[in-house]
């Protein structure tokens, strides 16, 4: 099992974002917005604290109260943790301020429905939803580098191939390409799909050892 | 160029990805060691890549051969001459004097396999198939035609 710490210097997409001023943090935020947004849903969903109001406002009121923070990355360096861990860190102390809010304003509604158990595991569910948002962002990343580089039918062919598990002899055709040129394009989107995903992983604190971290995932998403 | 619409409604399905495909792709990350065939790989990407390897054509153990394309991509050798190539190959890259030579090696060794197993439909290597299929896609990637398509193909066989 990958710990789950990792040296300050290796956060370098992190660090350049924040370093371009207003334009970078726009791309950082988006990135969070993007990857770990969906999770977060997914855990409040399984929470205890399900009952404090609609899940996409709660996490989109967590994002914008803490990603509007200065020090909100600073603190995470300084904290060694993997950047997924420190959100959902975050997020719970978020709905705790969220809890306390509410139980100042509402005590009886918030007496009944704080007795909710949680659903499952939330962070299993979590870190489920993280990994599925983490390909999802990898696979809209990798068609647009597919795109732009002029490879927009070797990124259909991954596509057929690797998500949808279709043979290559029963779409080669549409292609214009015979099966074993298929598989060539096929790996040529693959490769690019493999760098975009390890730079994905490495942005959540972890470039030390990507292929480490990706068995750590993937151990922590088994059945 | 394609004319198959699966493709765009695929894209607009990755918001129902579930687990399980994720985590299939998630293991398509994973980068593995560093393998004997990557400096030969890089060597042929890079833009002096097919030059080189026009150049390895006439050096041993290709050089011992009177046309490496007939009888290794069209077929014309026995499955003991691929042998008796592969293991020259295998040599070239344990006495090799110098990176060329083992490079030239390395080729030899994996485009014997390759030939082996479009043309005969055997097997001549220990290393796994998934591990071996790889390897011959990605030197499908780079080598030059028609050793590309020789790769591919090979990649493609079911072996028995």
């Amino acid at each position: 099992m990958a710990q789950d710490v990792f040296p300050a210097t290796m956060m370098t997409w992190i660090d350049a974002r924040l370093q371009e001023g207003e334009a970078g943090r726009g791309d950082l935020n988006q990135h969070i917005m993007s990857v770990y947004a969906w999770p977060l849903r997914v855990y409040f969903l399984g929470s205890r604290d399900r009952w404090l109001g609609d899940p996409d406002e709660v996490v989109q009121g967590f994002l914008a109260d803490r990603l509007g923070k200065s020090g909100f990355f600073d603190e995470w360096r300084k904290s060694g943790m993997r950047l997924r861990r420190w959100m959902i860190n975050a997020f719970c102390f978020y709905l705790k301020e969220l809890r306390r809010k509410r139980q100042r304003n509402d005590s009886v509604e918030a007496l009944g429905a704080e007795s909710a158990s949680p659903a499952g595991n939330p962070e299993q569910e979590f870190d489920r939803a993280y990994v599925v948002s983490l390909i999802r962002r990898a696979l809209e990343q990798t068609q647009k580098v597919c795109e732009d580089e002029g490879l927009a039918d070797h990124w259909h062919i991954f596509l057929l191939h690797y998500y949808q598990e279709q043979p290559y002899a029963g779409f080669a055709v549409d292609f214009g390409v015979d099966p074993p040129r298929a598989a060539v394009m096929a790996r040529t989107a693959q490769r690019k799909f493999r760098s975009v995903l390890r730079d994905l992983v490495a942005r959540d604190g972890s470039a030390d050892d990507l292929d480490g971290e990706i068995r750590s995932l993937l151990e922590g998403i088994a059945p | 160029m394609n004319t198959n619409p699966l493709p765009s409604d695929v894209n607009a399905s990755f918001a129902q990805l579930d687990s399980s495909q994720a985590t299939r792709l998630l293991k398509l990350g994973i980068s593995g060691p560093k393998r004997r065939v990557d400096p030969l790989i890089e060597r042929l990407r890079s833009s002096a890549g097919k030059s080189w390897f026009a150049g390895t054509l006439k050096r041993p153990p290709f050089a011992g051969l009177a046309s490496p394309v007939e009888q290794l991509v069209q077929g014309r050798a026995s499955l003991d001459e691929i042998v008796a190539f592969k293991d020259a190959g295998k040599q070239a890259v344990t006495t090799a004097p110098g990176p060329d030579t083992e490079l030239t090696g390395v080729a030899a060794y994996y485009i014997a396999i390759a030939a082996a197993l479009a043309h005969h439909n055997s097997l001549i290597s220990s290393v796994n198939r998934p591990e071996l299929d790889a390897v011959l896609l990605d030197l499908a990637e780079v080598l030059p035609t028609p050793w590309s398509e020789l790769a591919s193909r090979a990649a493609l066989v079911k072996s028995i």
